[in-house]
């Protein structure tokens, strides 16, 4: 487990309440990997989602349908969620993710998350919100790289 | 308004309680629209949620600075949901709405869809969960979007 103090130093946990944030705290794992470690990839079973605390990671997705060629679409920083996949239909990840730099990342089991919602019906819709959020927040980031991209040439 | 059991007939919504359900009946109205119109235009303001009834709309992201070139991103067909920008920040659409054929929509107004989701947790959970797996369907369709450009233009 980890503190609650740890989760509140970030944004996506922000203006929670103390017991809420004592649940998610308590199904809050530390995971440490080394640069080049893959955490996980795309296609498989989402089984967590994460929260970055320390380092870079790369978010690579297949380019043909053999799995051969690959590209980075993004690099993660400190405070980014992913592996959302682990709360959304399929639940499986969209992406791989490779450590760019050693990383301390949190991991939430989505069991675990979708077994406290189950509890707390009022933190499932913040958490999920929020997850949303990202997601959104990320497609809005992709397109402004791609309008950039228009723009300069 | 329109008759809730038409709300209750789209698959994503129809786990919604009789209430919620008779609430979003009455933020709704029924369009048409004819072939080649656009419902929406890509970085307007998202001011509705929309199901379809009947037709099919082509989703279409501009490919260069002017929004003269677009591609489809993904198709739209009768029971599904659009315009989910509008129940998540910044509230802004990410893609034009193009009807391939004669369209008829239930338009729901998004303020009102987000105030019952903020009083009603299963509704607001349910909502973002799907909400949740479009933008990542857009997002995955944007990234490959980027990496073709980035591949035509040698940037």
């Amino acid at each position: 487990m980890v503190t609650p103090e740890i989760l509140t130093a970030f944004p996506f946990f922000a203006g929670l309440s103390e017991t809420e944030l004592r649940s998610v705290s308590i199904i809050a794992n530390k995971a440490s990997f080394q640069r080049g470690d893959l955490m996980f990839r795309e296609d498989d079973i989402a089984h967590a989602l994460y929260l970055l605390i320390d380092g870079w990671v790369d978010i690579v997705v297949n380019t043909d349908a053999t799995g051969e060629q690959h590209e980075l679409v993004t690099t993660l920083s400190p405070g980014d969620i992913f592996g959302w996949s682990a709360l959304v239909d399929p639940y499986l990840y969209t992406g791989s993710a490779v450590c760019a730099s050693p990383v301390e990342a949190i991991e939430f089991k989505g069991a675990d998350l979708l077994g406290m919602f189950e509890l707390d019906p009022k933190l499932c819709c913040v958490i999920m919100r929020r997850v949303c959020q990202s997601i959104a927040d990320r497609l809005h980031a992709t397109r402004l790289q791609m309008v950039s991209l228009f723009v300069a040439h | 308004m329109i008759a809730p059991e038409i709300i209750e007939s789209f698959s994503d919504l129809e786990d919604l309680q009789e209430n919620e359900i008779k609430a979003l009946a009455t933020l709704a109205e029924e369009e048409r629209y004819k072939p080649g119109e656009y419902i929406f235009q890509e970085d307007s303001p998202a001011a509705k949620l929309y199901l379809l009834l009947e037709g099919r709309i082509e989703m279409m992201m501009a490919t260069n600075a002017e929004g003269t070139q677009r591609a489809m991103v993904m198709t739209v067909g009768p029971g599904e949901i659009f315009g989910w920008s509008s129940l998540v920040g910044p509230y802004q659409l990410t893609a034009s709405a193009h009807c391939a054929t004669p369209v008829r929509v239930v338009a729901i107004t998004a303020s009102g869809v987000r105030a019952l989701m903020t009083m009603s947790c299963s509704m607001g959970y349910r909502l973002m969960q799907k909400a949740c797996q479009t933008a990542s369907h857009r997002l995955g369709a944007t990234r490959v979007q980027l990496l073709s450009t980035i591949g035509s233009t040698g940037a």
